[in-house]
């Protein structure tokens, strides 16, 4: 009697969170159908089907947004310094974590509180306009580098802390360099922190629009995010095709979120519980 | 000794040097610049000439400025709040029992996946004078209850704090999953042999359990509320009449006036908040580690 009652229980719990779970599904749901209707039909962003489904919104956003252009930004500003970074913190955080003389673990200590304190984004672009970095993607994708940097030296310190030092004596290969040993035996050791330092960086930067706000005002360099933004600006009432834009922004990350969602939340939450 | 031959210093320098160029130097120009009357509002170019505190005397003389502070305190307190209670909620009902659990916890990490400034755009829609907010109340019966959210004064606020909230819980959750897996099933057992009732099960193993994972959710809630800025700039731009104005927005707002001694200024504060807020946490954290 008792596992009946309680087997019930759980079905009702089940249930409920089922309905609970349209106040996340909702909002994308109505992005989805306003995206195919036509802009009378779209003005107030109904949760309605479209009556009738007009594909060809995606290709006029498409080629009236450019949206490759932007997409292609994105991806560059993106995949450039997420590379950068997993080579620059992994060799970081593998010294100062090995390696724990006074001022490593000082160095720590100051990537560390760059997890925390808000980033001066006025005086960064004084910086690139100094550089003659400002307004391109070259200097967006350094900011970006410097400040994706402090979590992944974070992510690959706690990762390399549980690998076992006796690997380190055993790459020792008479003949060869640090960076070799290090590249050729070390890296692939962390290749889970990789993946975890890959995803949480790549959508941390696809993502963000106060970077590309301040530094790269040209419509032309437009990230994807951007883009969004600023079709929402010319095309106030258009609701279906904001609503495709949205679309197209979205997707990539969707793609990575499905096939890597468990190094996404590995890496989100790694150090995390270890206090 | 091969400690010599592989742990070279010199691993450190590249993230170093990326780190202090674009991170580090800009923390610091910020800090002199906001004693500086640094702008570019006259046509011959820009100035700068050091002022001392004027800045500052200026941000703490203005009422409405200083609003702006307690505004944004108040915005990371709330949503700090809420993410943490509803987060840690759903953690206790994902974490096992439901069949569908793996699936349900995908879908409310969804929403921290994506970039706070398109789920603003979706919510300006869903909040506008004939969105899906009042459509749903219209239709539930609560016609007198419909208003436009986003411009009018009295909601405009809170209506920011529920879509900041809505976006960041399944993060919040995840992590408190993550905590909840540590505990030792062990403790339950003896706990359940003991005759403790779930409340009391919750109350003494699951609530102390989770303090680590409370500890770092903290932090993270409070810094991303005192820095919100994508979903405020999208949903209201902070109006209507200033009314969901935080020091982050007007940062923004005075880099737009090309007044950046100024705007230093505010970014220096927000420092200041965060770093406090940031170090207060940690010392909640020695305290309970005694």
């Amino acid at each position: 009697m008792k596992t009946k009652k309680r087997k019930i229980r759980l079905i009702m719990k089940e249930i409920l969170f089922w309905i609970l779970s349209l106040i996340v599904i909702v909002p994308f749901l109505i992005v989805v159908f306003n995206a195919f209707k036509t802009k009378t039909e779209a003005i107030n962003m109904q949760l309605t089907i479209p009556a009738e489904w007009h594909f060809e919104n995606l290709r006029t956003v498409w080629e009236q947004g450019d949206i490759l252009h932007a997409l292609g930004n994105s991806l560059i500003i993106s995949t450039v310094s997420v590379v950068v970074t997993v080579l620059a913190s992994s060799m970081c955080a593998y010294v100062l974590c090995r390696n724990r003389t006074k001022g490593n673990q000082f160095a720590y200590r100051f990537f560390a509180m760059g997890l925390m304190v808000p980033v001066s984004m006025v005086s960064i672009v004084k910086v690139l306009r100094v550089l003659r970095l400002y307004n391109t993607l070259q200097g967006t994708i350094l900011v970006c580098i410097a400040l994706i940097m402090p979590l992944s030296v974070f992510l690959y310190y706690g990762f390399i802390t549980g690998i076992p030092k006796e690997m380190d004596e055993a790459a020792v290969v008479d003949g060869a360099g640090a960076m070799t040993i290090f590249f050729r035996v070390i890296f692939p050791l962390l290749k889970p922190a990789t993946v975890t330092v890959i995803m949480v960086n790549f959508l941390n930067v696809w993502n963000d629009f106060q970077i590309p706000l301040y530094t790269l005002p040209d419509p032309d360099k437009a990230v994807i995010v951007q883009k969004v933004y600023n079709f929402f600006g010319t095309y106030t009432a258009s609701w279906n095709l904001v609503s495709v834009t949205i679309i197209y922004a979205i997707l990539p990350v969707l793609v990575v979120y499905l096939f890597g969602q468990k190094y996404i939340i590995s890496g989100m939450t790694a150090g995390s519980v270890k206090g | 000794m091969y400690r010599k031959k592989i742990y070279k210093n010199y691993f450190t320098y590249p993230a170093l040097f990326f780190y202090i160029l674009l991170f580090i130097i800009p923390v610091i120009l910020n800090f002199v610049y906001s004693f500086t009357n640094w702008n570019a509002i006259k046509m011959t170019g820009e100035t700068v000439r050091f002022v001392g505190l004027d800045n500052y005397i200026k941000i703490f003389q203005n009422k409405e400025l200083i609003r702006v502070i307690f505004r944004t305190l108040f915005f990371a307190a709330v949503t700090t709040f809420f993410k943490n209670i509803v987060g840690f909620l759903l953690a206790l009902a994902f974490n096992e029992g439901l069949k569908t659990r793996n699936i349900l916890r995908a879908i409310f990490f969804l929403p921290a996946m994506l970039s706070p400034l398109i789920i603003g755009l979706i919510f300006g829609s869903v909040f506008m004078k004939n969105g899906f907010a009042n459509q749903l109340l219209i239709v539930l019966g609560f016609e007198n209850l419909t208003r436009s959210w986003l411009t009018t004064k009295s909601t405009a606020l809170g209506t920011t704090m529920f879509v900041e909230i809505w976006r960041q819980v399944g993060y919040h959750m995840v992590i408190y999953l993550a905590g909840l897996q540590l505990i030792d099933k062990t403790y339950y057992e003896a706990a359940a042999v003991d005759g403790a009732n779930e409340m009391q099960q919750l109350i003494f193993i699951t609530l102390p359990g989770i303090i680590p994972s409370l500890i770092i959710n903290l932090l993270l809630s409070l810094s991303q509320g005192l820095k919100a800025f994508d979903i405020i700039f999208v949903l209201t731009g902070g109006g209507p009449s200033g009314s969901t104005e935080l020091i982050n927005t007007l940062v923004f707002r005075e880099f737009g006036k090309k007044l950046y001694g100024m705007s230093s200024a505010y970014g220096v504060i927000l420092f200041v908040i965060t770093a406090v807020a940031g170090l207060l946490v940690l010392k909640l954290r020695d305290d309970q580690d005694e």
